[in-house]
């Protein structure tokens, strides 16, 4: 059962998920394009930056609810 | 070629991060930050385009004088979504800096730097072109010159560099907010005063 606390961090994290929806957008599409455009697999080491970056802000995201 | 793909992407991660501000900061501080984001966006690349050495935009879809429509989002949605991520990142593992005027900014600007990245090698194919680069320009990674990092994440610090302070000021959001409108210009100025004196430094030590 989802209580009203449940309910009300359920949503914030949804919102807090807006931001890195658009990056998450982004290198959906540029991989997108890199693949099916360009035709050049090795371009998607162009996402691996920007990747480490969502896997540090996944972290961050649990140490904070964690605290 | 196939500009679309990239116009839909920036509004529709502009829309993303428009209603996370309207949610967290409220109505003056995102109109501040994405019609600011929008000035800043158009009118620094109608600019750049009367300047020699620079890009061009070839078969966008929709202009505003010489600047893709895109580009009104594209900045505002990258600076915005990377200083949301950026603050998070402090919060958990700096926290001491978190509300650091310095700091803050320049987290956002490292992680725009990242952000650049797959853009920009995806728009300077020869299949796409959707912004093109003159022959002159030193190239680190397919046809990206070592140039655009460094300019992304400059007009991310100072673009929110300068909105924050404006935040900061004892003036209600609706004046705050018109007050930055009107700073983007002397943003637009110092980005590019800043990118002419990076880029000079690069052709010094790459060329």
């Amino acid at each position: 059962m989802i209580d009203s606390s449940n309910l009300v961090f359920l949503v914030n994290y949804l919102k807090e998920l807006l931001p890195v929806s658009a990056i998450l957008l982004v290198i959906l599409a540029m991989s997108g394009v890199d693949i099916v455009i360009i035709g050049d697999t090795t371009r998607l080491v162009s996402v691996v930056p920007i990747l480490l970056v969502l896997v540090l802000w996944l972290g961050a995201i649990l140490k904070t609810r964690r605290a | 070629m196939y500009a679309e793909i990239v116009t839909l992407t920036v509004m529709l991660g502009c829309l993303l991060c428009i209603i996370h501000s309207w949610f967290y900061r409220g109505k003056w501080q995102t109109a501040g930050f994405f019609i600011g984001g929008f000035i800043f966006g158009i009118l620094r690349e109608n600019i750049v385009s009367l300047l020699p050495g620079m890009y061009t935009y070839p078969n966008h879809p929709f202009y505003i004088g010489s600047a893709p429509i895109m580009m009104g989002f594209g900045w505002s949605a990258s600076f915005y979504a990377c200083w949301m991520i950026g603050n998070r990142l402090l919060e958990a593992f700096a926290p001491k800096w978190k509300d650091n005027g310095w700091i803050v900014p320049l987290t956002a600007a490292i992680i725009t730097a990242t952000l650049s990245l797959p853009v920009e090698v995806a728009a300077g194919a020869a299949q796409t072109l959707w912004w093109v680069w003159p022959p002159e320009a030193v190239r680190v990674l397919y046809e990206m010159p070592a140039i655009v990092p460094f300019g992304w994440a400059g007009a991310a610090f100072l673009f929110i560099f300068f909105y924050r302070w404006t935040e900061g000021r004892k003036a209600t959001p609706r004046t705050n907010a018109a007050l930055f409108m009107v700073l983007t210009l002397v943003v637009i100025a110092l980005h590019l005063v800043y990118v002419f004196i990076v880029r000079a430094i690069i052709v010094l030590l790459l060329a």
